[in-house]
């Protein structure tokens, strides 16, 4: 905005957003800011400020004779998130090209459903599952796990998937019809391309939420499929360890890294509004 | 397939190597759920020759449109082309291009991919779709663009390789819909010139959709006008202007006065009209009127003379308003209370005086048109359209 500004009115204006903003920025940074300077610490405990930086939390957590809970855990997760959101992609936007073409009444409803998981809380759905699946007579593993993530972080990428095919102009289609292509030929080089970006951005968002995952995870994991978070919180229930702190700088720092990428490449905070 | 063989041709710039294809619309009727979108449509485009489909929106055409490419599928009626039904061939199995209104060019395609789309999706040898790519762009005068997308051209250069590319599979029809109305003012005539170069280049057999008089009477060779639906009238673009068969053709097309009377007398020279507010017109009947019958005389501002003395039989009225337009002037005159008439002449000298009273009367070589007057009063709510 270029406009002067003329009166106290547009002034007292400008000064309580900018302060809101400010506000908003210090409370969302602020604790980010706290975690990574804290990993730096050479004491052995968790305060803040560290008296002095150094990188040995860091050397400690790579360390695979010291650390090697946290590195099962990271692999337990890597492995949940790769294979829940793999899943979700590939049955989610099937759905999602299908609920896009059928305006109807039973399709909304159906989205709906789809998006439910999204609603719902995940603690509860977390201990049905556990109930479920014990009454089935299975045992905590990672496949549960993945199942549980899954559900979860399904609606991500059905979501991003619809809204692209929202947007995604029919005339095209139609163009590419007359121009003599059949209909797979049009999925393969018009529609496919182009809901690719919005794909990634929602397979992305759900790769992310299984990382984090604490509510599925806490019901289905056990001691053998320890995961990444629950591990996490256990460490700090018990001996507040800075190495949580140092896991947590990985952690902003590598999505941190992702999210410039994937907005460079798919314009992700677009996709997301969408 | 014979449309392969005809695309093996080439259109390396050889003119008249196809004559197009005739469009047959037979007694083509649409509904939709309570609405007759297109009702009994017969239409003949003859081969090589550029079709407007002209109406008010909402008239039809659009629908019609669709059917012909086959993306809505008729309640009744059928489409032939070359004497052949292809009401059961889907769209991508007619071999009919269309520019659409926005050119629907692929976003994430260079103009050369675009270009080159439907003969990849016809699986034309890559050996072919090189050198026939090459000289559709060339012919649309894009040379040096094929590696830029859609979004880095401007309006003008969307649209030449919207042409290109429906051009690059050789179809044997061409529809336009609305085709120059995302383009300003300045660049419409220049595409309008283009259309009609690569229709008469390529042999084409077009039609052309759209709600823009301007545009159908420049570019087609014939004009149908239609309303709700019907096709009112179907001729070359002078025969509609100047005997315009409905009341409502008369009314679209150009700039006429409504001016309502009475027959005194109906023969071979003509229906003499008495109107309403004094002077007497003498027209061509474009409806069969009787002597003593209600009637709306459809006059062309450019049809009537301004004179300053009253004579037997003119129209007496006072003047409101001159607008100077260059060479014309197109002055606004109250006949009767309330009724405006326009007025266009060529401009000599100083502008005439408002506030006058004038008297107006038909040029010797014009001939005016007179309908029966319709018996719902809805459509004549006023006397200049």
């Amino acid at each position: 905005m270029t406009g002067h500004l003329n009166t106290w009115t547009d002034r007292s204006y400008v000064v309580v957003i900018g302060l809101l903003a400010c506000l908003g920025i210090a409370v969302l940074v602020g604790p980010v800011i706290v975690v990574l300077m804290t990993s730096f610490t050479t004491s052995a405990a968790l305060k803040f400020p560290p008296p002095q930086l150094s990188t040995q939390w860091y050397v400690a957590l790579f360390d695979p004779a010291r650390s090697s809970h946290i590195h099962n855990a990271a692999y337990n997760s890597l492995w949940v998130a790769t294979l829940a959101t793999s899943l979700a992609t590939l049955l989610a936007v099937p759905a999602a090209l299908a609920i896009a073409r059928l305006r109807t009444a039973g399709a909304r409803a159906l989205e709906a459903a789809f998006l439910a998981p999204l609603i719902l809380p995940t603690l509860a759905y977390g201990l049905a599952t556990l109930m479920f699946f014990t009454l089935l007579g299975y045992r905590p593993s990672l496949w549960l796990l993945t199942i549980g993530h899954f559900i979860v972080i399904a609606p991500f990428v059905f979501r991003t998937t619809v809204a692209s095919l929202t947007q995604l102009d029919p005339v095209l289609l139609e163009s590419s019809a007359a121009l003599g292509a059949g209909r797979l030929y049009t999925f393969r080089r018009i529609t496919l391309p182009l809901i690719t970006p919005g794909i990634a951005a929602g397979a992305f968002l759900a790769f992310i939420a299984s990382l984090d995952n604490v509510p599925v995870s806490l019901f289905l994991s056990n001691a053998r499929t320890d995961m990444l978070p629950i591990r996490m919180w256990g460490m700090i229930e018990s001996t507040l360890d800075v190495r949580v702190a140092a896991i947590s700088g990985v952690l902003i720092a590598s999505v941190t890294v992702l999210i410039l990428v994937m907005e460079r490449l798919v314009g992700l905070t677009r996709r997301m509004s969408g | 397939m014979a449309d392969g063989q005809r695309l093996e041709g080439g259109i390396a710039g050889a003119p008249a190597h196809a004559v197009g294809s005739t469009v047959d619309i037979d007694a083509v009727t649409h509904r939709y759920a309570t609405m007759v979108a297109v009702d009994n449509v017969s239409l003949m485009v003859r081969a090589g020759e550029i079709m407007a489909l002209l109406g008010p929106s909402g008239c039809g055409k659009t629908t019609l449109l669709r059917i012909i490419a086959g993306f809505v599928r008729q309640t009744s009626g059928s489409i032939l082309i070359n004497g052949r039904s292809i009401d059961d061939r889907p769209p991508n199995l007619r071999n009919i291009g269309i520019v659409f209104q926005n050119y629907a060019l692929f976003p994430h395609m260079s103009v050369r991919e675009n270009v080159a789309y439907g003969l990849k999706a016809r699986g034309t040898p890559r050996s072919e779709i090189g050198g026939r790519v090459d000289r559709l762009i060339e012919a649309v005068h894009l040379t040096g663009m094929e590696e830029r997308l859609p979004r880095q051209l401007s309006g003008g250069q969307q649209q030449r390789v919207a042409l290109a590319r429906v051009l690059a599979v050789d179809p044997s029809v061409v529809l336009l819909d609305e085709p120059f109305s995302a383009l300003d003012k300045n660049l419409r005539l220049d595409m309008q010139i283009e259309i009609k170069r690569l229709q008469r280049e390529f042999g084409l057999t077009a039609i052309l959709v759209t709600h823009d008089q301007d545009e159908a009477m420049g570019v087609a060779d014939r004009v149908a006008v239609m309303n709700k639906g019907k096709i009112e009238q179907c001729d070359t673009p002078v025969e509609v202007y100047d005997r315009p068969a409905s009341l409502f053709v008369s009314g679209f097309i150009g700039t006429t006065n409504r001016l309502e009377g009475r027959v005194v007398s109906a023969g071979p020279d003509g229906v003499k009209v008495e109107l309403d507010h004094g002077g007497v017109v003498i027209g061509r009947g474009q409806d069969p009127v009787a002597v003593g019958a209600r009637v709306i005389v459809s006059v062309r501002p450019e049809q009537l003379v301004l004179h300053s003395e009253p004579a037997d039989g003119l129209i007496a009225a006072r003047h409101r308003l001159a607008m100077p337009m260059g060479s014309q002037t197109i002055h606004e005159l109250e006949h009767g209370r309330g009724n405006t008439i326009k007025v266009v002449e060529q401009r000599v000298g100083a502008p005439r005086q408002a506030g006058n009273a004038v008297w107006l009367g038909v040029r010797p070589d014009a001939v005016p048109s007179v309908f029966a007057t319709p018996s719902s009063t809805s459509s004549s709510q006023g006397s200049i359209s």
